[in-house]
């Protein structure tokens, strides 16, 4: 019995297992990188700080069921999105390639599958010298092989950039299951990886200034069950998330899946 | 008969385990700076001072926020545990309440804050010099330290999210000292807290918002508090501009 199925287990589930509750925040004080052409188009950033799920859970336990994520994002007209980040590669640029591994397999609705990243980004970890432009060999959502994207990376892009990858996926690919490798032409210093999320929720804020208001549009989307030392994590998408001083906190609230 | 379906929840009701607690706030324009963002406390409500006969724990199931305001602004809604507090005058330093430990998803486990916030208990002198924080992180690691913000000239209920930890560490699960230095004639009194968030409700410019958080059938997100001076129901505003107003919280008794 899953523990969506009714009100009548998700209460159970919360005497009895206990849920998962915490609240985080993040910030980017100094700014990011603005999206470009060739890099992906939609700002992007990454909020540094994560939610990391617990090393293990009770006997029994497979994983968390998210019911409840919600939060604030400062900037305008953007999304917040939150999901389960995957780290599928990095390379140190100028430097060598480190492979994240073939995304662990998930029970979405009842059934053990093989999934693959719906959102993906390129994202700066450590500043970055010159202008990369990378090529990102991957596998993709059906399990073909050998799949390439290649964006570049408007030039110098410091720390907490994302780039959205999505729209440099090979044609007709809608996620990557694993990533190969990473190389790049241009660019002498810095750290970018690909991560790929499996999305839990979409916080929507509209306006401009001061006047943002952010909404809740979206339910959470439970589909995912969150693994062992899972992280959570923030992106913002949008106009507003390049200045310096974007913020995000959130609150997320899970419950045990036996 | 601990609370198992929404026919106990109907049921601890029906037999007089339901209660309703109010805050109501008021904050001037924000004067602070510093951390990650300023906050406004909203609607403070007093601690759980003791469990009547037949309950366990309180449960809130629903809440209900009014507020008037000239920014559009989110708050937080949550469950706030006093981590530390210092006398800056004195440097003195009074123990708070340690993150609790609570079952979670199977296992007794301490819960981590994963942000902690610094608020002014009293109001700080224009050069308060520096706070370190020792703490124990999110793996138990003991004896991890901060310099927390600086809140320089800060009215009372000043609040900031602090913006780092020591290196590699993500979460605070106790506060075990705070230690001032620095500054000239140092005077006020602030607070580190932590957060176990239960809701956020957002309002638009210069709007009248009227919010509601269902815990139990909508936004499920039901948590448990005991009894302890330390710990209470808190709003947290992410604005800095001025607002008032009034939240209802409905607590069902645990047994």
């Amino acid at each position: 019995m899953a523990v969506l199925d009714s009100l009548k287990n998700m209460i159970t589930s919360f005497q009895n297992d206990g849920p998962y509750c915490r609240f985080i925040h993040g910030t980017i004080s100094s700014g990011v990188t603005q999206a470009n052409s060739t890099s992906g188009r939609i700002n992007c950033a990454r909020m540094s700080k994560v939610l990391t799920l617990p090393s293990s859970f009770g006997a029994g336990i497979k994983g968390v069921k998210f019911t409840n994520i919600h939060g604030h994002a400062n900037s305008d007209r953007c999304h917040l999105i939150v999901g389960i980040e995957i780290l599928l590669g990095t390379l140190v640029v100028g430097g060598s390639f480190t492979g994240g591994g073939l995304i662990a397999q998930r029970e979405v609705e009842g059934e053990l599958i093989q999934p693959a990243t719906i959102l993906n980004f390129v994202t700066v970890s450590a500043n970055v010298t010159g202008t990369p432009a990378l090529t990102i060999t991957y596998t993709n959502q059906d399990g073909t092989t050998s799949r390439s994207a290649t964006p570049t990376l408007p030039a110098a892009p410091v720390a907490d950039s994302a780039f959205f990858l999505n729209r440099h996926l090979q044609g007709g690919d809608s996620g990557i299951r694993q990533v190969t490798n990473m190389s790049q032409t241009g660019g002498s210093a810095g750290t970018v990886e690909v991560r790929g999320l499996l999305p839990l929720k979409i916080i929507e804020c509209h306006g401009s200034g001061s006047t943002h208001i952010p909404q809740m549009v979206d339910a959470v989307m439970p589909n995912y069950l969150g693994l062992a030392s899972d992280k959570i994590a923030m992106y913002k998408m949008g106009d507003g998330v390049t200045g310096g001083g974007t913020f995000a906190a959130l609150g997320v609230y899970g419950l045990a899946e036996r | 008969m601990p609370l198992l379906s929404i026919e106990d929840f109907i049921s601890r009701v029906e037999t007089g385990y339901g209660q309703i607690r109010q805050g109501s706030f008021y904050w001037p324009a924000s004067t602070v700076s510093g951390g990650q963002r300023p906050i406004n406390q909203s609607s403070y409500f007093a601690p759980i001072a003791s469990l009547p006969s037949g309950v366990t724990a309180f449960i809130p199931t629903c809440l209900h926020h009014f507020n008037r305001n000239g920014n559009s602004i989110s708050t937080i809604f949550g469950v706030e545990i006093l981590l530390g507090s210092i006398n800056l005058a004195t440097n003195t330093f009074t123990d708070g309440a340690a993150m609790p430990t609570v079952t979670e998803l199977g296992v007794a486990s301490q819960v981590t804050a994963s942000s902690v916030m610094v608020r002014v208990k009293n109001t700080t002198n224009s050069s308060p010099g520096t706070v370190t924080m020792t703490y124990t992180n999110q793996d138990g690691t003991t004896s991890r330290s901060v310099a927390l913000d600086a809140l320089s000239s800060a009215p009372v209920g000043s609040m900031i999210f602090q913006s780092s930890m020591q290196s590699t560490d993500w979460g605070v699960r106790d506060v075990t000292n705070l230690v001032q230095s620095g500054g000239s004639s140092p005077s006020g009194e602030i607070e580190v807290i932590g957060l176990i968030p239960l809701g956020t409700l957002f309002s638009g410019i210069n709007d009248v918002t009227m919010g509601f958080l269902d815990f139990l059938c909508q936004d499920f997100n039901l948590i448990k508090m005991d009894a302890t001076s330390k710990t209470k129901i808190t709003g947290l505003a992410l604005d800095t501009g001025s607002s008032a107003g009034v939240t209802q919280v409905f607590m069902v008794g645990d047994s």
